[in-house]
């Protein structure tokens, strides 16, 4: 039997057998100890592989399109980030390489790397360190400032040139939703009790 | 009971019913299918949207961006740079392009390709949009021709894009002449076409022009049109005067061409397209008949022959059939003589010929084999020279002093035997008629002569005396009207005055006749009155007619 202290008092608490959907709650203080999540692997696994076909898209084709009269520019995501670098702006290059680009892909990764192996239940190395280093890049993820900082540009850059948002906005936007329903869908208290049973 | 009890049990003992927990296939893997399938389907269009790439060779890459400059046909986007390199050899530059998918269709060595830059010619400003957005490259596209992928890019953009419809026709040239490519042709003086290309011919010893009329206009030129270069002021100074013909401002600027029909001659059957045409050097020329029997003569004059220049006219009785070829200058060493031998050139067919014989004036046709049959005429020339035919100098413009060589039969000329040993007939001469001039100037003064100037000068003389009379006479008249006249005027005026005193002093003021009206007048006031007061009382009392005043009575 398996117990759990609960984060606000500090309580000890067995845990019951779950239902496939409910939540644990503290009989002390009555905050929620975990969720747990009816189908949990699959859920998590679908969102992570429709978001990853996203992210390719987002990052391969344009994202915006600017036009003047007769100047037109077209950037995608990569490039965007390259323009930075090229200004001498590396700092701001290199915050927006990681939290928009390098640290989505690592989040998706990371949690193809544990899902698949518990959806086939076979076991893989490293996947603790894994899973505790996609709990802490979790927070660095930061795509929706990225499309909230477009959608302002689009606003206020609409007066002075023509934008056109291309495929990859589109992309990117239900990457947000997408993510964040694969995040969701993540039952932290499972994966850890699945990863103890094979440690 | 039992039975309803072994019912019971029946019931209870059925077995359970199994309970899937475990879906097989759970519904949020459409989500993922989903998403492979729209991103395949974007990768595919990507993909398959990706046309032939092809590379093209410049010059100099000046303007153009990788990854930025477009490909433009019609300013639509047809491509873009994906890579600028230098060429092997360092000459030249490669331009890497992608190529839309439909592209394909017209990737041939027919293909123009061309940069695009703002520019100032041919009396056009283009490309002003580059300024702005950078270089672009141009394209020509052509589905004939071979298929291909390497491209030699022109320098030049070239004027007439694919598909305009019109024809394009080729002007055979001695030189370029003032003209360019975007020169102007027009036809009525409105530009129906253009310029579009020149290069020296096969031989190199003339320029091939090509030019592109639009349509509906291609229509306007048949076989025979004659095209004519209307560059710049044709200032012509000939015997005949001076001549300025100019067309637009434009074409004096860039030069142009014009393209009529001479107007003699039928259109004949409508130009194809890549006709080759004559370029004629101006308006003039393309009427001018081309004559094909021409014939030469020698003349000599031992006067001066300044103005007489090679293309002066030659003419018979003030019509052109001929021109001066060649003037030169002859001194005989032992004589010392000067001679001027001046060759001209005749075109016979200008000539009617009346054959008297039969009475028939032979047409040009029969003329012109006639004259290529006989080739030698000169039996008729030495019976011409015979009758009288020589040829004299003559002023044609007093302005600018240009000299023709006139041509005439002159029956009292002194005889001369024609001369046929040389390279060509000679035709006699006559001096210019200077000395017909001074016989008529002597004529003149003959006449003056025979004026009677001393009887003239005496009838003057007479008539100016009687005049100094009769002007005596008006002066003796004048002098009776101021001794006799004027005294009696001055008395009876004296008189009149006289008189007028008399009326003023019986009228005047202090008269005795004003005073006594003045007196009467009174008088008569005061007799009024008193009969307006009688007339007052018998209104009041009319008895006092009868009875007398009341006042009388009391």
């Amino acid at each position: 039997m398996h117990q759990i202290a609960c984060h606000e008092c500090d309580l000890i608490h067995d845990i019951p057998p779950m239902p496939s959907r409910g939540a644990a709650c503290c009989v002390r203080c009555g905050s929620v100890l975990f969720r747990a999540q009816e189908n949990s692997i699959d859920r998590t696994l679908a969102w992570t592989i429709a978001g990853l076909v996203l992210y390719v898209v987002g990052v391969s084709f344009p994202f915006l399109a600017m036009k003047n009269g007769p100047i037109s520019n077209e950037t995608g995501l990569l490039t965007g980030i390259q323009l930075l670098f090229d200004q001498g702006i590396i700092p701001l290059a290199t915050l927006v390489l990681l939290t928009c680009v390098l640290i989505p892909l690592l989040q998706m990764l990371g949690l193809l790397y544990i899902f698949i192996p518990l959806k086939l239940n076979i076991r893989v190395k490293y996947a603790v360190p894994v899973f505790r280093l996609f709990k802490h890049i979790k927070p660095w993820s930061m795509m929706e400032i990225y499309m909230l900082g477009i959608l302002v540009s689009i606003v206020k850059l609409g007066k002075m040139a023509t934008i056109v948002p291309g495929l990859a906005v589109i992309a990117f936007g239900l990457l947000i939703f997408v993510l964040s329903f694969a995040l969701s869908a993540v039952d932290e208290h499972m994966v850890w009790e699945k990863l103890g049973e094979d440690s | 009971m039992n039975e309803g009890n072994s019912e019971m049990k029946h019931v209870e003992q059925a077995p359970e019913a199994q309970i899937q927990t475990k879906r097989s296939f759970s519904i949020i893997w459409v989500v993922p299918i989903i998403a492979l399938l729209i991103g395949g389907g974007l990768a595919f269009k990507a993909m398959s949207g990706k046309g032939p790439e092809i590379t093209i060779t410049f010059e100099t890459a000046d303007g153009l961006v990788a990854g930025k400059t477009q490909i433009k046909f019609k300013d639509v986007e047809v491509g873009k740079v994906t890579q600028i390199d230098l060429s092997e050899d360092q000459s030249g530059v490669v331009i890497t392009a992608e190529m839309n998918t439909n592209a394909k269709l017209y990737m041939t060595d027919k293909t123009d390709f061309w940069v695009v830059r703002a520019q100032i010619a041919a009396g056009e400003v283009s490309g002003l949009s580059t300024l702005l957005s950078g270089a672009y490259i141009g394209c020509n596209p052509s589905t004939e021709g071979q298929k291909t992928k390497q491209f030699k890019g022109l320098e030049k953009p070239p004027l007439v894009t694919f598909g305009m419809p019109g024809h394009h026709f080729t002007l055979q040239s001695k030189d370029l002449g003032s003209l360019d490519r975007g020169a102007p042709v027009y036809y009525r003086g409105i530009k129906v076409g253009q310029v579009v290309d020149y290069d020296f011919n096969h031989e190199r010893d003339g320029v091939d022009i090509k030019l592109f009329i639009e349509a509906p206009f291609h229509d306007k030129v048949h076989e025979n049109t004659r095209f004519w270069n209307a560059s710049g002021v044709d200032l012509t100074m000939d015997a005949t005067g001076i001549k300025l013909d100019t067309q637009s401002l434009v074409s004096i600027m860039l030069g142009g061409l014009t393209f009529d029909m001479p107007k003699d001659q039928s259109p004949g059957a409508l130009a194809e397209d890549n006709n080759i045409f004559k370029l004629f050097k101006d308006r003039a020329s393309i009427e001018e008949k081309t004559y094909t029997v021409k014939k030469f003569y020698m003349m000599y004059f031992d006067q001066n022959v300044r103005g007489l220049s090679p293309g002066a006219p030659v003419e018979m009785k003030g019509i052109r059939i001929g021109e001066v070829v060649d003037v030169k200058l002859q001194i005989n060493k032992e004589t010392q003589k000067i001679a001027i031998p001046v060759l001209i050139m005749v075109e016979p067919e200008r000539i009617d010929i009346l054959v008297t014989e039969e009475g028939v004036v032979a047409d040009a046709e029969e003329k012109k084999e006639e004259f290529e049959e006989s080739g030698d005429n000169r039996y008729d020339f030495v019976k011409a020279v015979s009758k009288g035919l020589r040829a004299q100098l003559k002023t044609g413009n007093l302005l600018t002093g240009q000299l023709y060589v006139d041509i005439d039969f002159y029956p009292e000329a002194p005889p001369v035997i024609a001369e046929l040993g040389g390279t060509y007939p000679v035709i006699p001469t006559i001096p210019t008629p200077l000395e017909q001039i001074a016989e008529s100037v002597s004529r003149i003064v003959k006449k003056v002569e025979k004026i009677p100037f001393d009887k003239i000068g005496k009838d003057l003389q007479v008539a100016i005396e009687s005049l100094t009379a009769m002007l005596d006479e008006i002066k003796v008249m004048s002098g009776n009207i101021n001794q006799e006249t004027i005294p009696k005027v001055n008395s009876a005026l004296d008189r009149l005055e006289e008189a007028m005193d008399g009326i003023k002093a019986t009228l005047g003021p202090d008269s005795a006749l004003n005073y006594n009206a003045r007196q009467v007048t009174s008088e008569m006031a005061l007799s009024i009155r008193s009969i307006r007061s009688l007339l007052e009382y018998l209104e009041r009392d009319p008895q006092a007619l009868l009875l007398g005043k009341k006042g009388d009575k009391k």
